[in-house]
């Protein structure tokens, strides 16, 4: 994944696919919700 | 060198400069030789180094992390739309007798087209978001 990618996903510019968000979820063990969240 | 630049010319680089030199080559080729058969397979010597780049193109695209890969896709989405209304609108000049256009000229208007795609659309990700919607709101 690239820098531009983690930081249009950081910034709200750009929403990650599923297996993405997965993927990041997984790699900060933490509940995909957590990370995620639509109204933030 | 920036290393966006640096993988791009590893990725694409040796296609491209083939495509180059075969194009140059086979130009300076072209004329001095017969019209006929030869001539033609002459003018017919970049094909190979066209679909080489092709496939460099395609399997650098396919590498890509998703948000760059719609990135991509978006601006050939938008290059093909492009170079399609002004190959038309030159299309029906030409019908109407307004003026000959030459074929090598679609060549440019489709390199120019995806030049300017790509500004368009890179632009629209790093610094419209906000201003005319966030592009991940369309999905």
């Amino acid at each position: 994944m690239s820098r531009q990618t983690i930081n249009a996903i950081e910034t709200g510019k750009y929403d990650p696919s599923l297996p993405l968000a997965f993927l990041i979820a997984k790699l900060f063990k933490q509940p995909i919700e957590k990370i995620f969240d639509h109204g933030a | 060198m920036n290393p966006q630049l640096r993988r791009y010319i590893a990725d694409c680089g040796p296609a491209s400069l083939t495509f180059f030199a075969s194009v140059i080559g086979a130009m300076l080729l072209a004329k001095r030789v017969e019209p006929g058969l030869t001539r033609v397979l002459v003018c017919l010597i970049p094909l190979p180094s066209v679909l080489w780049m092709t496939w460099a193109e395609i399997s650098r695209l396919r590498r890509r992390d998703e948000l760059r890969q719609r990135i991509e896709v978006e601006a050939i989405a938008i290059a093909f739309a492009m170079s399609f209304v002004i190959v038309v609108t030159l299309t029906f000049l030409e019908l109407g007798n307004a003026f000959s256009v030459k074929v090598s000229t679609v060549s440019l208007v489709m390199a120019a087209s995806w030049i300017a795609a790509q500004i368009i659309v890179r632009t629209r990700f790093r610094y419209w978001c906000g201003i005319f919607g966030n592009p991940s709101d369309s999905k």
